[in-house]
């Protein structure tokens, strides 16, 4: 359909060129025909960068909410140039994290208690927390450090647990 | 310029504005229904999606009437009860759309009729956002988009107050607290 | 009240940071003596981890540590965003002196990224003419496609010190007299050269 508005603009600027006129003076009928045709090709344009810009958006957005892997079912949401899109942009964050040797992806609400008590919803099994291993299975509660439990929390796999 | 790839301003784009051509164009016979020929005829009249009216009269070659939403039965229906009226269905982007067309026609007195319109259903808006809870679709439905976001901003910061007066731990006050408590206080006059 | 800690000015930066529409400077020396507060607090604590200390103290230290930290890490998060959001406006103007080595590093690699993919996705299949990420067409005189930044929008700010009869726009014919220690809602436009010149404070 692009093409089509294309050949239209094409075949009324020839048709101007025709009449021995000068394109960049004439104001005629074949002069507005093809400056609609111009407009919608712009237009359309600018449709469907939006829609990719901002779906890139979000999808840049899953970084800081999800974690550098995307589960199945957004990943099945996404065309093959957005997957490649998440994967680079997350190497992007990384790269930058690894220069300043500081983990930006946790802390991501201001921090109340240092420790907190959280319920393992998931079977994480273990897990190296500090110095010591703790085993993660599904239902057990743990006392643990926040910015350790973050990420966990992020993907889904415990929550806080409020008496 | 709001940004190239803000959806609320390619939305607004399509808004349908009747025009009239002021001189004929070939070959986008589609734009009139009426046309028998592929071309659209010198004073033709046409409905034109809003961002094709804006660029063909920056280049004279339409003249743009008023919608029929700014019309005089819209003004009167405002003035009597402003917060009754739908202005959703006349158009989600009804004040947007009335900025942009401002200076594209003769008849002026729009600007001051929006402001008019706008300061009082506010009014309305931020009362009704601290009485109602959970779905309101009959107050609502006939808000534009730019009042539904009002409505839903103060809705989910009264929420979070709540929350953090129920829920905030006695150590972090001390940052919290100081920034989100400042509203109003003695502020200047800004400028408008 | 003028003498405050590096945690207290990292605060007020990454206040600032987190009202303006646009990057602010990049506050290199700062976030530089912040890192080494947070290292040594955390030496201090492992010492005190290891000579068994009483737990309250162990755990304010720790609260201490943490806030600085989430400071720290929430500035050079929003100031990620921002670049993220305005990528090209930022790498085409003097704002990219604002962001420090890693940042233009993160920046270039993330133009490059964000114009591969819409160049397979979109650009490369229109008409010639219309493949730009920059210009709507050929036609176009300047970028018309890079976002941009709000700069009339409003911001409260609260004044340091007195700054006198201060000018809001161009004509001359709003101004305001800024006290010392107020409130103000204003456009940030306007107040742009204060906040830079660390003036005027953003909250």
């Amino acid at each position: 359909m692009l093409y089509n508005t294309h050949l239209c603009f094409l075949l009324l600027l020839r048709k101007i060129e025709d009449a021995n006129l000068d394109i960049q003076t004439t104001r005629n009928e074949d002069h507005f025909g093809a400056v609609i045709h111009h407009l919608s090709l712009a237009r359309n344009k600018r449709c469907l960068m939006s829609y990719m810009y901002n779906r890139a958006e979000i999808i840049q957005s899953l970084r800081w909410k999800i974690g550098p892997v995307l589960p199945l079912e957004i990943q099945e949401k996404l065309n093959y140039s957005e997957e490649e899109y998440y994967k680079n942009h997350s190497t992007a964050i990384e790269a930058y994290m690894s220069q300043l040797d500081l983990d930006l992806t946790v802390d991501m609400v201001p921090p109340k208690d240092p420790y907190i008590r959280v319920k393992v919803l998931d079977d994480i099994g273990e897990v190296c927390l500090g110095d010591h291993t703790i085993s993660l299975t599904p239902q057990s509660l743990h006392f643990i450090k926040r910015v350790d439990a973050e990420p966990f929390i992020l993907q889904g796999l415990m929550e806080e647990f409020l008496e | 310029m709001l940004s190239y790839y803000d959806i609320d301003d390619i939305l607004l784009g399509e808004e349908p504005i009747s025009v009239v051509f002021q001189i004929g164009a070939n070959g986008v016979g589609l734009l009139d229904p009426g046309s028998e020929t592929n071309n659209v005829e010198k004073s033709a009249k046409v409905d034109l999606p809003f961002w094709l009216a804006h660029e063909l009269y920056l280049r004279q070659a339409v003249s743009i009437n008023v919608p029929s939403c700014y019309s005089l039965k819209t003004r009167k229906e405002i003035q009597a009860d402003a917060a009754c009226v739908d202005l959703r269905f006349r158009s989600p982007y009804f004040y947007e759309l009335g900025c942009k067309l401002l200076p594209l026609v003769a008849d002026k007195s729009i600007g001051p009729f929006l402001r008019y319109a706008f300061t009082s259903r506010y009014k309305e808006i931020l009362c009704k956002s601290h009485s109602i809870t959970g779905a309101t679709p009959k107050f609502s439905s006939k808000l534009t988009k730019e009042e539904s976001l009002l409505l839903e901003a103060a809705r989910s910061s009264m929420v979070a107050f709540k929350k953090w007066r129920v829920g905030g731990s006695r150590l972090e006050k001390a940052s919290i607290l100081g920034r989100k408590r400042k509203p109003p206080m003695p502020t200047q006059p800004s400028g408008s | 009240m003028e003498a405050k800690s590096d945690v207290d000015l990292l605060k007020r930066a990454w206040r600032n940071e987190k009202a303006a529409p646009e990057i602010l400077h990049f506050e290199a020396g700062l976030v530089q003596r912040a890192r080494e507060q947070i290292q040594l607090l955390e030496e201090t604590l492992d010492e005190f981890t290891e000579n068994r200390s009483d737990d309250l103290v162990v755990s304010l230290y720790q609260m201490d540590l943490d806030r600085a930290l989430f400071l720290l890490r929430s500035y050079l998060r929003i100031r990620l965003q921002k670049i993220e959001n305005y990528l090209v406006h930022i790498s085409k103007t003097n704002l990219w002196n604002r962001l420090s080595e890693q940042e233009q590093r993160f920046a270039k690699r993330c133009i490059e990224i964000m114009e591969k993919h819409l160049e397979q996705s979109v650009l490369s299949r229109l008409p010639y003419g219309y493949q730009s990420m920059l210009k709507q067409s050929i036609s176009s005189d300047e970028d018309d496609m890079v976002p941009e930044p709000q700069l009339d929008t409003f911001v409260f700010c609260k004044t340091k010190s007195d700054v006198g009869a201060f000018q809001l726009d161009d004509t001359g014919e709003e101004i305001v007299d800024l006290v010392a220690d107020d409130l103000y809602v204003l456009r940030y436009k306007s107040i742009r050269g204060l906040v830079d010149g660390g003036r005027i404070d953003l909250v």
